[in-house]
C-alpha cells in the first residue's frame, strides 16, 4: 500500500494505482477526455494533468502511478492554467456548435468547459477541422469530424476491441485526422455499424444516425404506427432518462410510447421466442441431417455484417433465421395485417432497439416483400429517450402499461436475449425439452452467463453431447471464427453478439462502461426470474401464431417470412 | 485509378512474404514496395499491399501516412527532397528550392509532366555541415547553389534517364 | 584548437568495414576486456566513468544499464538510436559511416553488461546510404567472431539487426522509436513505465545514442579514471559538435566537455561568413537561440548558465546578421509543427498555434497580447506535453523572445495598430 496526499487529503491505495484512481478514492474527480474506464490508458488529451510536488512538469493523472509520500494538487493555479490552454487549443479547431449537436448536454468536453467557466474568445486563430461536411452515409453512425478531439477512443474500440478496423488515422501532428482511410465515407468501409465508437466518443464526433424526425412525422400521418421494443430496451431506457443503470421500466416504456402516439406497442420478446423455435428447430435438423456445424446465431446484425465481410466462407454456418426484429417485421406486415384487417401499406412499423446495426439490417433488401419494408424505421434507446423528453413526459411518474395483442406475451427466454449468453440459454431451454421430452428442472444455464469473452460449455441432450460457445464483442468473435474457419472449432452451436456484453452493451444505448453493463445484466436475469413463462415454446402467443398462421417451425411459410440469406461482402476488404 | 501489372503484384507479394516471415521488417519492406509502385501507395496499391501483407488497409494507411517517406499520391521516378530546416535555410536553401522549381516548372509538392521528378520540401536530412543540401532518391547533393543544382538536374534528365 | 578524438578515434583512419584495420587500431579490445570481466564490473566501470547520454537528455549511462541488468525478463534489447533527426547535428552519420565496427563492439558490450542478446540499430530513413555500410560491418563482425553466437568463446551470444526509420523526427524520442520498431506510428508513450522496465515488445530495453555507445569501448580500454579526467566534473569525456550555418569552416569536431562556444565559432569555425554574428542556435533544432553577447560559455551537458543554455545533441548553428531573427524562429517552429506526432493535445495543437501566432506577429498584425499568449502557451506545452518533443519545442521561440526582445517589440511597435 502507498500513502500520498491529494489536495491536502491523505489517501492510502494499492501500489500501482494511478493518480486518477487515487484521487477518486479521496473523493476527488479529476476531469478526463481520452480516458475511458474500459480502455487502455492513452494519456494523450492532457486535460487530467495535476501538479506533483518536486516535478518540473505536470503529471497526467490517468497514467501516473502513485508513489509513497507524493504530494499532489489537482486544482492549483498551474493546473488550471494548463487545462484552460488545452481546452482552448481544442476549441481552436472545434466547431463549438453545441446547440446543434446530438451530444448537447451529454458531451464530456462541454461539461469540462462549463466547469471551467470558459466564457471568453479563443486566443488562437481558429481553423475548424474537416471540410464542413458530416458523413451521413452509414445508416447506423454519423460522423462529424469538426467535433473530433483526437482522443482516439473510437479508434481504440474499433481496432482493438471490435477488430473491425474501419477507423484509421491520417497524417500526423496538427494534420492528424481520425477517420476511415483515404477519407472514405463510413459506408464505403468495413464498418459494420455496431456503434461502439459512438459509445466511446466523448464528444459529438460520432453519434447515432438519427431517425427521430421521420418517426415524428409518421406519428401524425394517419397510418397505423406500430412499435416493437427489444428485450434490452426495458433495462436501458430508464438509464437513458437519468435513472440508475439496471432500472427495469417495461411498463413505463409502453405507456410512454402510447403517449407519444404509437398505435400499438409490441414486445420483441415474442419474436425472440419465435427465433428460438425456428433456430432451435434448425439446429436440431442440422444435427440430424448433417448440416453445417457449428451453427452460429444470427440475431446480431453487426455480427452478421462482420461475418459477411471477414468470414464469407463461414456463411453456411450462420443460422438462416432473421433476427427477432426481422422476424417481427415480417410478421407485422403479414400476420398482423391480416389480424387487424389492414393493408400492409397502411402500417408503419417502428422498432426500438439498443442497437445501431439494426438500422442497417432494416434497410437490407432481404427485409421486405412486395415493395414494402418489414421495418420502416429503427429508433435506438438514445433516440427514444430524447423523444420522451421532448414530449415533456415525466417518465418517472408514468403508470405501467401492458403490451398489445396478439403479441402480448413474451417469455423469460425472450427477455434474456438482451445479454450475452441469453440466446444460447434460451435455445438450450427449448431444445432440451424438445429433444428429451422431459421438463427441465433447473432453467438457469449459468455457465453461459457473465462477461467472459468466450464462454464454452457442453450439455447432454438426451444422450447426445452438444458443445457450445458464446462470444461477445467482435474481437472475441474473431478468435472463435478463426477456429471455425480453420476447422478447429470443437463446437456444435455458437452464439455471437457483436457488442461487448450483448445487446445491453449495444451502440444505441446510453453511454456505458463495464460497471453499468453488469447492472444491466443483473436486471435482465431479474426479469427472467420473475416471469411465469420462461421457455419460448410455452409462450401462448407463439403457440397461437404457429397454429393459426405459420403451421410449424421451419415450415415453408416460416422460411418465406422468418428466414433470410446472406451476402459475401469481402470485396470491400480488398 | 491505375491497375498494377501482374509482374508488380508478384514482386509485392514476394516482399510481403519477407515481412510475414518475422513480422519485424515492416518499414523496410514497405519502402522497397513503394519503389515498385510509382513511389506511392494509392488506394489501389494499398489494397493490394494490405491483402498481401495480411494487415487491414486502415492499419496500413494509419502507418504510412504518419511517415514522410510514404505518399498516397503518385510521384515521379525521382523524388527531390529539398531540405528546409534551419541549417540549410540560413545557407540559401530557399534560393536553391526556387531554382529547382523554376527549372522544372513545378511548385513544391508537384510532379513534372514527364513523370520524372517530384519536388518536395522535407525536414533535416542530416547534411548540415555542407548545406544547402537536397536528396534525389537515395543520393545526396550538398553545398548547392542555384546554378549547381540546375546542372545536377540536367544530368538526371540526360544521363540517368535519357 | 586541437581536437580530442575519442568517439572519432577511427573515423577517417581505417576502411570502415575492415576488421583487420579496425583491430590494428585497438578495435574489439574493449569487448575483450568486458568479456574478461563480470557484467556487473562492466557496469561499475561505466558508472565510474560518469558518462552521460549524448542524445540530448544526458541521463547517466551506467545507471540506465544497471536498471535493465536488474530486470528479470526472457528477452532484453539493446537499441541504438541512430535516428539523428535533430537539425544541425550530423555527428552520428559521421560516426556510423566512418567507424561502424565500433558501434557493433559497443552494442555487444552493452548486451553483455545487461544480459541482452539482441541489438537493433534504428537508422533514420534519411541515411539510406548507411544501410549497406552497417550491414557490411555486421557481417564482417559476425564472420570474425565478434558478433553472433559464442562471441570469442565466451558463451555470450549477441546479434545486431538494422531497422529503418520512415521519416519522422519524433522517432528520435526513445519511446516513439520503440513504437516505430514495433511496426506502428511513431507516437511517444507516456513515462513511466520507462523503456528500461517496459521497452521494445514490452521487454527491458537499453536505448543509447550512437555517440554515447561509441565511447564505451574507449572507457573499457582506457579506464573510467582516464575518461573522467577529460571534460568537466559534471560532464565527463568529449562531445561531438556539428558546426554549421554561416561559418567559414563547417564540420563535425570532437572536444572535451566544457569547450568554449566562442572558441568553437571563432577558432574552430574560423568565424562568421557573410556578415557579423547575429545568433547561434545551440544543441539542435530544439535548442535555445542565443545572441552574440551570450557565446562566452563553456559547453557541458546541464550547464544552465545565465542564458538557459543546454548542450543538447551538440549542434552549433551560426546565423549571420543578414537574417531576420523572426524568420529563423518561424523556420524552426515550422519544423516542430511538421514533426509533432500529434498524439497529445499541447504538442499537436500547440506547435501549430505557436507558428500561427508568430506569423501573425511577423506580418505586423500582432499585438502585445500575442506575445503574452505565446509565452503562456509555451509554458503549457513545456509543462503538459507528453514527451520531450512537445516539452522542448517552444525553447527556440522563448529563448529568441528573451534574447532578441527588441526585434519582437520593434515589430509590434513599428507596424501594428495601437493595442
Amino acid at each position: 500500500m502507498v500513502t500520498l496526499t491529494i489536495d491536502g487529503q491523505s489517501v492510502t491505495v494499492k501500489d500501482g494505482t494511478t493518480l486518477l484512481d487515487a484521487a477518486s478514492a479521496a473523493g476527488i474527480r479529476v476531469p478526463t477526455l481520452c480516458f475511458h474506464p474500459d480502455q487502455k490508458v492513452k494519456a494523450n488529451c492532457r486535460i487530467c494533468v495535476v501538479e506533483v510536488e518536486g516535478m518540473k512538469t505536470l503529471a497526467p493523472a490517468c497514467s501516473t502511478p502513485v508513489r509513497e509520500g507524493m504530494e499532489v494538487r489537482t486544482i492549483s493555479q498551474k493546473v488550471r492554467m494548463a487545462r484552460k490552454n488545452i481546452l482552448e487549443l481544442i476549441f481552436a479547431h472545434h466547431s463549438k456548435d453545441c446547440l446543434q449537436c446530438d451530444k448537447n448536454g451529454t458531451c464530456e468536453l462541454q461539461a469540462i468547459a462549463e466547469e471551467m467557466h470558459f466564457d471568453y474568445a479563443v486566443r488562437y486563430p481558429v481553423e475548424i477541422k474537416g471540410d464542413g461536411k458530416k458523413d451521413l452515409s452509414s445508416p447506423s453512425v454519423t460522423r462529424d469530424v469538426s467535433k473530433c478531439i483526437d482522443c482516439n477512443r473510437c479508434f481504440s474500440v474499433c481496432n482493438d476491441v471490435q477488430t473491425v478496423c474501419a477507423l484509421s488515422r491520417s497524417k500526423r501532428g496538427y494534420q492528424t485526422l481520425v477517420g476511415p482511410a483515404f477519407g472514405k465515407e463510413l459506408a464505403e468501409t468495413v464498418c459494420i455499424g455496431c456503434g461502439q465508437c459512438v459509445q466511446a466518443c466523448p464528444v459529438g464526433a460520432l453519434t447515432v444516425h438519427d431517425d427521430r424526425d421521420e418517426v415524428w412525422s409518421m406519428l401524425d400521418s394517419g397510418k397505423e404506427v406500430v412499435v416493437q421494443i427489444a428485450p434490452a430496451v426495458r433495462v436501458t431506457l430508464a438509464e437513458a432518462l437519468g435513472e440508475d443503470p439496471g432500472v427495469i421500466s417495461t411498463g413505463r416504456v409502453i405507456t410512454a410510447l402510447r403517449r407519444l402516439g404509437f398505435d400499438k406497442v409490441f414486445d420483441t420478446d415474442f419474436s425472440a421466442d419465435l427465433t428460438i423455435m425456428e433456430e432451435g428447430t434448425e439446429f436440431l435438423n442440422r444435427l440430424k441431417n448433417g448440416g453445417a456445424l457449428p451453427m452460429i446465431t444470427s440475431c446480431s446484425p453487426g455480427w452478421i455484417k462482420f461475418c459477411e465481410t471477414f468470414y464469407p466462407e463461414c456463411l453456411p454456418h450462420l443460422s438462416t433465421c432473421k433476427s427477432p426484429q426481422g422476424m417481427f417485421g415480417a410478421v407485422i406486415k403479414t400476420y398482423y395485417a391480416e389480424y387487424a384487417a389492414k393493408d400492409p401499406e397502411d402500417i408503419y412499423s417502428v422498432s426500438v432497439m439498443p442497437c445501431t446495426a439494426k438500422k442497417f439490417e432494416a434497410k437490407r433488401p432481404e427485409m421486405g416483400r412486395d415493395g414494402y419494408r418489414d421495418i420502416d424505421a429503427v429508433l435506438t434507446v438514445q433516440e427514444l429517450a430524447k423523444m420522451i423528453r421532448y414530449a415533456g413526459i415525466d417518465f418517472g411518474a408514468l403508470r405501467e402499461g401492458t403490451f398489445d395483442e396478439p403479441f402480448g406475451t413474451g417469455s423469460g427466454a425472450g427477455e434474456i436475449f438482451g445479454s450475452t449468453g441469453g440466446v444460447m440459454e434460451a435455445a438450450l431451454r427449448t431444445v432440451y425439452e424438445v429433444v428429451t421430452g422431459k421438463t427441465l428442472e433447473n432453467l438457469d444455464f449459468t455457465v453461459v452467463r457473465g462477461f467472459d469473452g468466450v464462454k464454452e460449455a457442453a450439455f447432454d441432450l438426451g444422450g447426445k453431447k452438444v458443445r457450445v460457445a458464446v462470444a461477445h464483442g467482435l474481437g472475441n468473435a474473431r478468435k472463435v471464427m478463426d477456429a471455425v474457419r480453420a476447422g478447429e472449432a470443437a463446437y456444435d452451436f455458437i452464439e455471437i453478439m457483436a457488442c461487448p456484453g450483448g445487446c445491453i452493451g449495444g451502440g444505441g444505448n446510453p453511454i456505458r462502461n463495464w460497471k453499468k453493463l453488469s447492472r444491466r445484466m443483473e436486471a435482465v436475469y431479474r426479469l427472467d426470474k420473475a416471469l411465469p413463462i420462461r421457455k419460448s415454446h410455452e409462450n401462448p402467443a407463439v403457440q397461437r401464431i404457429y397454429r393459426d398462421y405459420l403451421t410449424e417451425p421451419n415450415s415453408e411459410r416460416c422460411h418465406e417470412l422468418l428466414h433470410t440469406s446472406y451476402v459475401d461482402r469481402s470485396d470491400i476488404v480488398k | 485509378m491505375r491497375q498494377l501489372s501482374r509482374e508488380t503484384i508478384d514482386q509485392l507479394q514476394r516482399l510481403a512474404a519477407v515481412y510475414k516471415e518475422t513480422n519485424e521488417r515492416l518499414m523496410e519492406v514497405l519502402l522497397e514496395m513503394q519503389k515498385l509502385t510509382d513511389n506511392c501507395f494509392d488506394r489501389e496499391t494499398l489494397g493490394v499491399v494490405s491483402d498481401a501483407m495480411g494487415i487491414p488497409e486502415s492499419k496500413m494507411y494509419d502507418y504510412i501516412t504518419f511517415y514522410s517517406r510514404f505518399s498516397t499520391e503518385k510521384r515521379g521516378k525521382y523524388i527531390i527532397r529539398m531540405c528546409k530546416s534551419a541549417p540549410c535555410h540560413v545557407c540559401g536553401a530557399r534560393e536553391v528550392a526556387r531554382s529547382i522549381c523554376d527549372y522544372l516548372e513545378v511548385e513544391p509538392g508537384d510532379t513534372t509532366d514527364d513523370g520524372l521528378f517530384t519536388v518536395e520540401f522535407c525536414e533535416c536530412i542530416g547534411l548540415c555541415e555542407s548545406s544547402p543540401s537536397v536528396m534525389i532518391n537515395d543520393e545526396t547533393y550538398s553545398d548547392l547553389t542555384p546554378d549547381k543544382i540546375r546542372g545536377i538536374l540536367d544530368y538526371y534528365r540526360k544521363e540517368v534517364s535519357p | 584548437m586541437e581536437e580530442v578524438r575519442i568517439a572519432l578515434r577511427n573515423v577517417g583512419e581505417i576502411d570502415p568495414v575492415s576488421v583487420e584495420e579496425f583491430r590494428a587500431r585497438g578495435g574489439f579490445e574493449g569487448l575483450k576486456r568486458a568479456l574478461s570481466m563480470g557484467p556487473k564490473e562492466v557496469i561499475d566501470e561505466i558508472i565510474a566513468s560518469k558518462i552521460r547520454g549524448r542524445g540530448g537528455a544526458g541521463f547517466p549511462v551506467g545507471l540506465k544499464w544497471d536498471m535493465v541488468r536488474g530486470m528479470e525478463a526472457d528477452q532484453k534489447y539493446i537499441v541504438c538510436n541512430a535516428d539523428e533527426g535533430e537539425p544541425a547535428t550530423n555527428k552520428d552519420r559521421i560516426l556510423m559511416s566512418g567507424d561502424p565496427l565500433s558501434l557493433m563492439e559497443s552494442m555487444t558490450i552493452a548486451g553483455y553488461a545487461v544480459g541482452a542478446t539482441k541489438g537493433l540499430i534504428y537508422l533514420r530513413a534519411e541515411y539510406p546510404y548507411l544501410f549497406p555500410v552497417l550491414r557490411e560491418a555486421i557481417e564482417a563482425a559476425e564472420q570474425s567472431g565478434f558478433l553472433g553466437r559464442d562471441i570469442l568463446g565466451s558463451g555470450f551470444d549477441f546479434s545486431v539487426a538494422l531497422v529503418s526509420g520512415g521519416g519522422a523526427y519524433v522517432c528520435g524520442e526513445e519511446t516513439a522509436l520503440i513504437e516505430s520498431i514495433e511496426g506502428k506510428r511513431g507516437e511517444s508513450r507516456f513515462k513511466p513505465p520507462y523503456p528500461g522496465a517496459i521497452g521494445l515488445y514490452d521487454r527491458p530495453t537499453v536505448i543509447n545514442n550512437v555517440e554515447t555507445l561509441m565511447n564505451i569501448p574507449a572507457i573499457l580500454t582506457g579506464g573510467a579514471e582516464w575518461f573522467r579526467s577529460i571534460g568537466t566534473s559534471d560532464s565527463s569525456g568529449t562531445k561531438l559538435f556539428t558546426l554549421c550555418g554561416n561559418l567559414n569552416r563547417r564540420g563535425i569536431f570532437e572536444f572535451p566537455m566544457g569547450v568554449s562556444l566562442r572558441d568553437l565559432i571563432f577558432d574552430v569555425g574560423e568565424g562568421v561568413c557573410g556578415g557579423e554574428l547575429l545568433a547561434v542556435q545551440l544543441g539542435g533544432g530544439s535548442g535555445p537561440i542565443l545572441n552574440a553577447d551570450q557565446i562566452d560559455v563553456g559547453l557541458e551537458i546541464d550547464h544552465m548558465g545565465p542564458h538557459g543554455i543546454a548542450l543538447g545533441a551538440g549542434g552549433v548553428m551560426v546565423i549571420n546578421d543578414s537574417h531576420d531573427i523572426l524568420d529563423i524562429v518561424e523556420n524552426t517552429m515550422e519544423f516542430f509543427a511538421d514533426e509533432s506526432c500529434g498524439k497529445c493535445t499541447p504538442c499537436r495543437e500547440g506547435t501549430i498555434q505557436l507558428l500561427r501566432l508568430l506569423r501573425k506577429i511577423k506580418s505586423g498584425r500582432g499585438r502585445v497580447s500575442d506575445l503574452e499568449n505565446l509565452e503562456e502557451l509555451a509554458e503549457v506545452m513545456t509543462m503538459a506535453s507528453l514527451c520531450g518533443l512537445g516539452q522542448s519545442s517552444p525553447i527556440p521561440l522563448i529563448s529568441a523572445l528573451k534574447n532578441f526582445n527588441e526585434e519582437f517589440v520593434s515589430i509590434l511597435e513599428g507596424r501594428c495598430a495601437p493595442w
